[in-house]
């Protein structure tokens, strides 16, 4: 790795800015990935229902903001919720996330997301990724933001690896993060006979492009290191089934490769789709959370015993309005639930400050409230987990704390 | 419950002189011409006024399209294809006539094709658009055909939307393309892959659904920051109360009195009275239509689509003022718009969407498609497996917004390899079964590797490369030869594969 194709400070402006936090002096001295440990930020797009995948069932006002949609309270069937701690309740499809949040391995946390008022789901997903509460002031992500300021000159290609056919833009942004959609994918299919002179072509016309100079040229490259570590070839682990048809599952079993090959990956996002539920909620969101506990749950068997290294953070833009609608949905609302899991999560607790869903503690329309910005969140795991870097310059208009108590 | 948020304050002193740098200073990256400049004029000679219009106007030149400009010049052919019921393309009619029987099909016809096979409709309304995309001589009609299904996006794969896109996009889409943007709102707001895509179908006086009336408002006409508030999605949700799918009737639709909502509504300021029906929505689409709001931002994204990722303000409003002047006659709005001189000078500031890449990919090398698969056999085809890795399938965008249209969504080291490999496919016969290239005819009467670089170059391309960049085609053809020795025939084919292979695959042909 050299640092004339990595192009990690493509502006002299943020050297100064580095120089500025006064850790940059020891940055050499790091690991090609940090101190190796992995976070995975997993999206929720299209606005996830923050009340029927915890519900709080013991919320006298729940069920009768919901009463042809909401979970029933544990103990009522098998459509009833599974009892997190009194209070709160976990979808029955969470099964296998049940299991990981009583054996300690996954925290929730509730009444969370951006206090940005924005009902629009790019806006706010925008706003989300960015880590800014105004989405004009800045095109770079969080994500790109934090490696940024923790760059340094020998970094992997793939410490920063976006995993889907688009690149996330909570990872767009100065820093040259890597896509990949799956390893498979990522080679050049040129002829046997012509590989070599289209590949050192390539190499040649694209590094002279102004816009595509950089990606090209990762891409080239990290096409290399991963047949040199004939990552394509590695199979799942202790007996972990994804689903080949689930693009989430997908996307993690691609995400777990790159962690066992230790090909230096130090925070990779992964989305899911599909959360947007205006009508039919109870089947549509039964299919989504089947399809997210079986994905998560097969990457952290997969891993097995390197998940003591890695963290996964899920969010989603916001949540859905509190009371349902007449479509047997709902519409656009405000705080949702974030679940944290793995390495250095304080599991088995719901972290919530909970704002109650009477008509006078909804906020605006009629939505939950946000009590815990999901950068509070953010900021406890990139502490807890990730190198030293100031987190007020991740999330720079910011000004609240880290969430005490989720990460050990 | 009741966890105790203790919560420690950041070092805001240090981070908020560098926070203000990030926002503020070039890193910041404000705006990305300055940081990714998506042209390299030095680099490589401008094609030519003509080159450029039909890059942008089709789906790539072909040795046909390129001489028809010729014979009419620059704003005659803007004017022939700004009329495409004049062309005559009676062979792509009959032919998509043939292959995708349902895209012609009145409404109960394609209800019980439904009913036997619910994905009938998907396989005809990808490869018939395909079809057309690759093959009429209604470019430009295709072109701003797939903005406005884009700008007003049903996912395909929702429910019975599997075939009401097909009507859709015949009766709505096509029908009013290029006439009065008001006309295609209310038919768009009409149609009942719409009413159920956005759930307005459902949204009744006892239960209003918003999810219509927000995205009428945020995406098809004022834009998230055009001034309407959370109340107004609220009431113009109450205004669209009854309208439903119906597919007894002819068109689909029906206003469902008893579901609709006659108090008193108040929308961006406007009054609607109590006791009125329809009307509502009728006169809230008039509204939206007629708002100089929804004219920017309609044609600010019309620009992003032909122009530039961030295109000149004196030509939005260029067009909005053509737009105000006409009603919103889409024709005359496009045709201000390809006339203009920022038109003429955007050359190279646009990278191409995957379906784009891939199609012109397909013109431009003259390649033979398999069109005719139907069916599931649809989801096997090369071509279709490439758009689907590159996030670019028809229809297949799931959320309200449509694909986007900036490189930044496009450009990613993931979508780059499979751009390369697509490329790579067609080129080498990789996807022979599907799409192949005719390298004989590519290589003409070509013998030495000057020849054969300066030809696949031109028809390729169409345009002239820097001398040194020709010097690397003639030297992948060559292999060091001279460009003017005369190559044994057995490497001409194979050097005309790797060529194509490289060119369609080279930084040159990934904007236009």
């Amino acid at each position: 790795m050299n640092i004339n194709r990595r192009n990690f400070l493509k502006t002299s402006a943020l050297a100064g800015v580095l120089g500025a936090s006064g850790f940059s002096a020891s940055l050499s001295a790091m690991p090609k990935n940090g101190n190796g440990n992995v976070v995975v930020a997993l999206f929720l797009r299209g606005a996830a229902d923050g009340l029927s995948l915890v519900p709080p069932y013991a919320d006298n006002n729940y069920y009768n903001l919901r009463p042809s949609t909401g979970v029933p309270a544990p103990g009522g069937g098998s459509d009833a919720a599974q009892d997190l701690d009194g209070f709160f309740g976990l979808h029955p499809a969470l099964n296998q996330l049940y299991q990981r949040f009583t054996a300690g391995e996954m925290a929730v946390i509730h009444a969370a997301g951006s206090p940005h008022d924005s009902h629009s789901h790019f806006e706010a997903q925008d706003i989300m990724e960015l880590g800014i509460q105004d989405p004009l002031a800045s095109t770079q992500g969080w994500a790109n933001r934090y490696l940024e300021l923790t760059a340094s000159s020998d970094d992997s290609l793939f410490r920063g690896t976006a995993i889907g056919t688009g690149m996330q833009l909570a990872m767009q942004g100065n820093y040259a993060a890597l896509g990949i959609e799956t390893i498979e994918n990522f080679d050049l299919l040129a002829s046997e006979g012509h590989q070599d002179a289209l590949r050192s072509l390539m190499k040649a016309t694209y590094a002279e492009d102004a816009s595509l100079s950089t990606t090209a040229g990762n891409a080239l490259d990290a096409m290399d290191e991963l047949l040199a570590n004939d990552v394509a070839g590695l199979s799942p682990q202790n007996g972990a089934q994804y689903d080949e048809n689930s693009s989430l599952a997908v996307a993690l079993m691609n995400a777990a490769r790159l962690i066992r090959a230790e090909m230096g990956c130090e925070l990779i996002t992964v989305d899911s789709n599909n959360w947007d539920h205006h009508d039919g909620l109870v089947a549509s969101i039964n299919d989504r959370a089947m399809d997210l506990d079986a994905a998560l749950n097969a990457f952290m068997v997969d891993l097995g015993t390197l998940m003591d290294r890695v963290t996964i953070v899920v969010m989603s833009e916001f949540g859905r309005r509190a009371y349902e609608n007449a479509s047997g949905g709902t519409d656009h609302g405000h705080g949702g639930v974030m679940f944290a899991l793995g390495a250095g999560v304080q599991g088995g607790q719901v972290l919530a400050d909970w704002p109650g869903l009477q008509e006078s503690q909804l906020y605006g329309k009629g939505d939950l409230q946000v009590t815990t910005d999901y950068r509070a969140v953010l900021g406890s795991i990139i502490e807890a987990r990730m190198q030293p870097v100031d987190l007020q310059s991740v999330f720079p208009d910011y000004t609240g704390s880290i969430l005490s108590g989720l990460m050990v | 419950m009741n966890v105790e948020n203790e919560r420690r304050q950041w070092a805001a002193n240090l981070g908020w002189a560098i926070a203000g740098a990030l926002l503020s200073g070039p890193a910041a990256s404000r705006n990305p011409v300055q940081t990714k400049p998506a042209w390299n004029k030095a680099a490589l000679p401008e094609a030519d006024e003509l080159v450029h219009l039909l890059n942008r106007c089709t789906y790539g030149i072909t040795p046909e399209s390129m001489a028809e400009a010729e014979s009419m010049g620059y704003e005659a052919w803007v004017d022939w294809q700004l009329e495409p019921e004049l062309i005559d393309d009676s062979e792509t009619d009959a032919a998509v006539d043939e292959q995708f029987p349902l895209i012609n099909a009145d409404l109960d016809a394609m209800i019980d094709a439904y009913g036997e096979n619910e994905f009938s409709g998907v396989s005809q309304i990808i490869g018939a658009t395909l079809y057309r995309m690759t093959y009429s001589r209604r470019q430009l009609f295709e072109r701003i055909v797939e903005f406005w299904n884009d700008h007003f996006n049903v996912y395909l794969f929702d429910g019975p939307v599997r075939m009401l896109k097909l009507w859709e996009d015949r009766e709505v889409m096509r029908k009013h393309a290029l006439g009065r943007f008001g006309d295609l709102l209310l038919a768009d707001a009409r149609s009942p892959a719409m009413l159920y895509y956005l759930d307005n179908f459902s949204n009744t006086v006892e239960g209003p659904n918003e999810n219509y009336a927000r995205e009428l408002m945020e995406l098809h006409t004022l834009g998230v920051d055009g001034g309407y508030t959370e109340t107004d999605v609220l009431e113009a949700a109450r205004c669209f109360t009854g309208w439903t799918v119906d597919t007894r009737n002819e068109d689909a639709f029906s206003f469902v009195s008893s579901r609709h909502d006659y108090d008193e509504k108040v929308v961006l300021g406007v009054t609607y009275p109590a006791g009125q029906g329809i009307e509502d929505g009728e006169q809230l689409l008039a509204y939206l239509a007629a708002s100089e709001t929804t004219a920017r931002f309609v044609c600010r994204k019309i620009c992003v689509r032909f122009v530039s990722d961030n295109p000149p303000e004196s030509l939005v409003e260029t067009l909005v003022q053509t737009w105000l002047d006409t009603d919103g006659d889409l024709r005359q709005i496009f045709r201000a718009l390809f006339l203009s001189d920022e038109f003429k000078s955007s050359q190279g500031q646009k990278f191409k969407r995957p379906l784009n890449l891939m199609v012109s990919m397909l013109r431009a090398s003259q390649a033979w498609v398999l069109t005719s698969l139907t069916g599931m056999g649809l989801n096997r085809h090369a071509l279709i497996t490439y758009l689907n890795r590159l996030g670019q399938n028809l229809f297949t965008w799931t959320t309200p917004d449509g694909f986007p249209d900036t490189q930044s969504a496009w450009d990613g080291s993931a979508a780059l390899v499979s751009r390369w490999n697509m490329a790579f496919e067609l080129a080498e016969s990789a996807m022979s079964q599907y799409a192949r290239i005719n390298p004989f005819d590519l290589a003409g009467e070509a013998n030495t590797p000057g020849e054969l670089a300066d030809r696949l170059i031109y028809q390729l391309l169409y345009r002239e490369l820097s001398a040194s960049d020709r010097k690397r085609v003639v030297d992948l053809i060559g292999e060091g030869r001279p460009e003017n020795a005369r190559l044994p025939t057995s490497m001409i084919i194979d050097k005309t594969r790797e060529a194509t292979a490289f060119l369609l695959a080279s930084p040159w042909f990934q904007t236009y």
